[in-house]
């Protein structure tokens, strides 16, 4: 009986001793963890103040940005017409005479005469073949008999442009959208 | 002991509860308080980790913008010195001035002179409009001044390298190609143009002196 109280009395404090034990291992542990999470938080809060830095250096991006566009858009805008042209005088037959030619930002409207339809046709099919600039070629006309060959006839000829011209606009200018409010 | 009615079994009883009672009840009170706590330190280093890891990422991100705002800013600077007069809206009657000094005495003979230095004849006079006389009024993010129409002679090859010598000229301008009419060598190219500004830095704060009130108006004079 004694003994048996003895016993289970050592038992007690061994088990009182073990979760002691434990409570010191848990301790130790919890103690190296919030070292480790503390030298852990101090990088990640590291890391956000240069994620901070990059937002602020990005947000500085687009307004110099819609500036260095606009400015190039503008340029290749004016560059874009003297290259259509270029290209149209490159496929004009030479015995067609231009009257004059209206550029919108879809469409060449050329004014020509032509000494015969033969040439008219020849021109027409060379226009044809300019199908890197343009998407269709259409003329409005070509005479009738009325009683003799003509000696020459006006034409107009509508060319589609493949790629409109697009005429710049300013993405930062207040209104635009993505612009600064 | 003799005459305690306690046996052996209720010693094993009350040994082994109270063995358990100690066992759970320091479990319960210390042990698992603890263990949740180690599990939320675990958490926050997990997610402090992820972050950290990011570091490189994140330098790699802010160089790179770093980066590309210089290469951008050395570009805008190097268009601004060549096509933008040095006009800054910070003081906006300043602004305003030196905006008046650029459209009635210094674009007017630059945009005249230009097409003869392209070699065509500019068959039109250059009209620069008036620029306002509000300081509060002018677009600070952007000055467009349309110049209106252009009639310029010449041959075709001349004609096309003169439409191409406005992206020489040292004002930022728009030309919208409208007809070309004539058999070369008398060509008539007719076209518009729109100068553009970009000001120096941010606008400042509207003048009150330049602001109208009504009567009847707070502030307004009795």
């Amino acid at each position: 009986m004694r003994n048996s109280v003895l016993v289970f009395a050592a038992l007690v404090a061994a088990v009182a001793a073990g979760m002691f034990g434990w409570y010191s291992v848990l301790s130790a542990r919890e103690r190296d963890l919030t070292t480790e999470v503390l030298g852990w938080e101090e990088k990640a809060n590291a890391v956000k103040i240069l994620e901070a830095q990059a937002a602020a250096e990005e947000a500085k991006s687009p307004p110099i940005k819609q500036k260095v566009d606009f400015i190039e858009q503008v340029m290749a805008y004016n560059g874009a017409y003297p290259k259509i042209y270029e290209e149209l005088a490159k496929y004009t037959y030479s015995r067609i005479l231009y009257r004059s030619i209206e550029p919108t930002a879809t469409q060449i409207k050329i004014g020509a005469r032509a000494r015969s339809v033969g040439d008219c046709g020849r021109y027409m099919l060379n226009m044809y073949r300019a199908s890197h600039i343009l998407s269709s070629v259409t003329i409005d006309a070509v005479p009738g008999w009325s009683g003799g060959i003509p000696r020459g006839f006006d034409f107009n000829a509508t060319c589609n442009l493949k790629t409109p011209v697009t005429v710049p606009a300013y993405a930062g200018k207040p209104g635009q959208p993505g612009a600064p409010m | 002991m003799g005459s305690s009615k306690l046996k052996t079994i209720h010693v094993v009883i009350i040994g082994a509860l109270a063995c358990i009672l100690v066992g759970v009840g320091a479990y319960f009170l210390v042990i698992k308080k603890k263990c949740e706590s180690l599990n939320a330190l675990n958490g926050r280093l997990t997610v402090a980790m992820d972050e950290a890891n990011k570091s490189q990422q994140m330098q790699k991100r802010l160089d790179a913008t770093i980066e590309l705002n210089r290469v951008l800013q050395i570009k805008l600077d190097g268009y601004l010195r060549a096509k933008m007069p040095p006009i800054s809206f910070q003081d906006r009657a300043q602004g305003m001035i030196a905006l008046w000094k650029e459209q009635v005495e210094t674009l007017g003979p630059m945009l005249k002179s230009w097409p003869q230095k392209s070699g065509v004849w500019l068959t039109t006079g250059v009209q620069v409009p008036a620029p306002s006389a509000d300081p509060n009024a002018v677009d600070t993010s952007l000055i467009s001044i349309p110049i209106g129409s252009f009639s310029v002679r010449g041959d075709f090859r001349t004609l096309l390298d003169h439409l191409r010598s406005w992206n020489n000229f040292n004002r930022l301008v728009q030309i919208d190609v409208k007809s070309l009419q004539g058999p070369s060598p008398f060509m008539t190219l007719n076209y518009d143009v729109t100068v553009f500004i970009f000001p120096r830095g941010a606008a400042g704060q509207p003048i009150q002196m330049a602001t109208q009130t009504t009567p009847g108006q707070p502030g307004a004079p009795m």
